[in-house]
C-alpha cells in the first residue's frame, strides 16, 4: 500500500489540512455518512465532498454509496494490528533514546 | 481454539551521543540512572521497576494508563559486554495476555569523543492483539502511517 | 582493530509431518525425544543437564561431537500454547564464549491429518555470519530427523 511515493505524497497532503485531520479523527472512531462528517465543520457540503475525495484518492478513507447515502470509513489496511505494534515499539524506543540523550547531557559533568 | 498467528519483524535505530561509551553504558546498566530516562514521563503510573543487571538477570517494568490494563515488560539479560554490548529478551504482557516477545541488541561504538548507539529489535507479535488505546484517536492513524513509512525506508 | 559487531538474521524453515499436531508437539516438548532427533547427525550427541518445559522454564543442554560436547545451550521458554506454538530464547556458548542468542518461534498448524511446522529463528550472532549458517544447517537437519522420529514412534494409545 505504501510502496508508491506518489501515493505517499497524496497521503501526507491529505493529512496536511486541519479539516481533513478532523474527518480522519472522526472516522477512526467508526464509519460515518458524509452529512455526519460535515456537521462539525464550518464549510459547505461541496467543500466537504472535495476534502473527502482527496482522502479517498490518498487511500486513507474508503467510501461506499448505498442508495442515496454515501458512507465513509477508514481504510482497514491502514490499521493492521501488527504494523501498529511494530510502530509502537519503534516510537517507544525513539522517545526513550531521546530521553537518554537528555539524561547524558544533564549528567555530563557528574562522575 | 483461538486462531494463532505470529508476525516477525526487525527494526534498527541509531543514535549519536556526545558522551563516552562508558557513560552511555552506565546509563543503560545502572538502575538509578536507567529509571531517569527509560520510563515515560507521560505515563501517569510509572509502577514497578526492578533491574538485576547481569547475564541471566531479570528486569521488570510495569505501568500503564490509569484506566487501562497493566502493561508488564519482563526481560532477561542474555549477553553483556561492558561498554560494548547488551542483548536481552523481553515479553510484553497486557493484563494476562502475552502480546509479544522480542530480542533487543544494543551496541555501542566509540565515535570520536562520542558514542554511536545501534539498537536492533527482533520481535514476534502474537495473535494479532490490539495493543493500543491510541487507535481510537486520529493521531493513532497518523503515527501508524508515519511508522509504516519509516519501515519502508529502512 | 575491528570493532566487535553483531550480525542479525531471520531464518525461516518449514516442514510438513505426517502426524497430528499433538504428536509433533509431544516430540518437541519431551527432552528424551529431543535428545534423539535434536542433533544434526548421529555423530553429534545432545545431553540435557536440566529440562523444564513450561512457561518460565529453563533447559540446559550440551552438544557436540561424541566425547566432546563443547557447545552449551540455554533455552528459556517464554510462550507455550499446547499443540500450537512454542516461543523460546536460545543462548549458545562455547566454553566462556557466548556465540549467539536466538528468539525461536515454532508454529504448528493442522493440514488435513498432517501438521505444518514453521520454525522462525531470529538470531543475533556475535563473531560473524558462520554462526548464522551453522544455526540454519543445525535446525534444518534436526527438523529432518524429527520426520524420522515421528515415523518410528508408536502412535499414541
Amino acid at each position: 500500500m505504501l510502496h508508491d511515493p506518489a501515493q505517499l505524497d497524496l497521503m501526507f497532503q491529505a493529512l496536511a489540512d486541519p479539516a481533513r485531520r478532523q474527518m480522519v479523527d472522526r472516522l477512526s472512531r467508526g464509519p460515518a455518512s458524509v452529512t455526519q462528517l460535515a456537521e462539525p465543520l464550518a464549510m459547505s457540503l461541496s467543500a466537504v465532498v472535495q476534502h473527502l475525495n482527496l482522502l479517498e484518492a490518498s487511500g486513507l478513507v474508503r467510501t461506499q454509496k448505498v442508495g442515496r447515502v454515501r458512507t465513509c470509513q477508514i481504510e482497514p489496511k491502514a490499521l493492521r494490528a501488527a504494523e501498529h505494534w511494530i510502530n509502537e515499539r519503534r516510537l517507544s524506543w525513539e522517545r526513550r533514546l531521546d530521553r537518554l540523550g537528555d539524561f547524558l547531557a544533564e549528567t555530563k559533568d557528574e562522575n | 481454539m483461538i486462531e494463532r498467528s505470529v508476525v516477525h519483524s526487525t527494526f534498527i535505530i541509531e543514535r549519536l551521543y556526545p558522551a563516552a561509551p562508558s557513560k552511555v553504558f552506565f546509563a543503560l546498566s545502572n538502575a538509578d540512572a536507567k529509571r531517569r530516562w527509560f520510563t515515560d514521563p507521560d505515563n501517569p503510573m510509572p509502577g514497578r521497576f526492578q533491574m538485576d543487571f547481569r547475564i541471566g538477570g531479570k528486569e521488570v517494568n510495569a505501568g500503564g494508563p490509569k484506566d487501562g490494563p497493566i502493561h508488564v515488560y519482563t526481560a532477561t539479560y542474555q549477553d553483556i559486554v561492558p561498554d560494548q554490548r547488551i542483548v536481552y529478551s523481553y515479553a510484553m504482557l497486557f493484563g494476562e495476555t502475552r502480546i509479544s516477545v522480542s530480542l533487543a541488541t544494543i551496541e555501542l561504538f566509540a565515535d570520536g569523543k562520542g558514542t554511536r548507539l545501534v539498537l536492533t529489535e527482533q520481535g514476534a507479535f502474537l495473535d494479532g492483539h490490539d495493543t493500543s488505546s491510541s487507535r481510537e484517536h486520529g493521531t493513532g492513524v497518523l503515527l501508524d502511517l508515519l511508522g509504516a513509512f519509516l519501515n519502508e525506508k529502512t | 582493530m575491528t570493532e566487535p559487531s553483531v550480525t542479525h538474521a531471520t531464518i525461516v524453515l518449514e516442514r510438513i509431518y505426517e502426524a497430528s499436531p499433538a504428536r509433533v508437539f509431544q516430540a518437541l516438548a519431551d527432552p528424551q525425544a529431543r535428545a534423539r532427533w535434536g542433533t544434526p547427525s548421529k555423530n553429534v550427541d545432545l545431553v540435557y543437564d536440566k529440562a523444564d518445559f513450561r512457561v518460565g522454564g529453563l533447559d540446559i543442554s550440551r552438544c557436540g561431537p561424541r566425547g566432546s560436547l563443547i557447545y552449551r545451550v540455554e533455552t528459556r521458554y517464554i510462550d507455550i500454547e499446547p499443540e500450537q506454538r512454542i516461543v523460546s530464547t536460545e543462548l549458545v556458548c562455547e566454553g566462556w564464549n557466548r556465540l549467539s542468542v536466538s528468539l525461536v518461534t515454532v508454529e504448528l498448524q493442522p493440514v488435513g491429518t498432517s501438521t505444518r511446522l514453521v520454525l522462525t529463528d531470529q538470531i543475533a550472532a556475535f563473531g560473524g555470519k558462520d554462526m548464522i549458517a551453522g544455526s540454519q544447517a543445525g535446525f534444518s537437519a534436526a527438523l529432518d530427523n524429527l520426520a524420522v522420529e515421528l515415523r518410528h514412534q508408536p502412535v499414541d494409545a
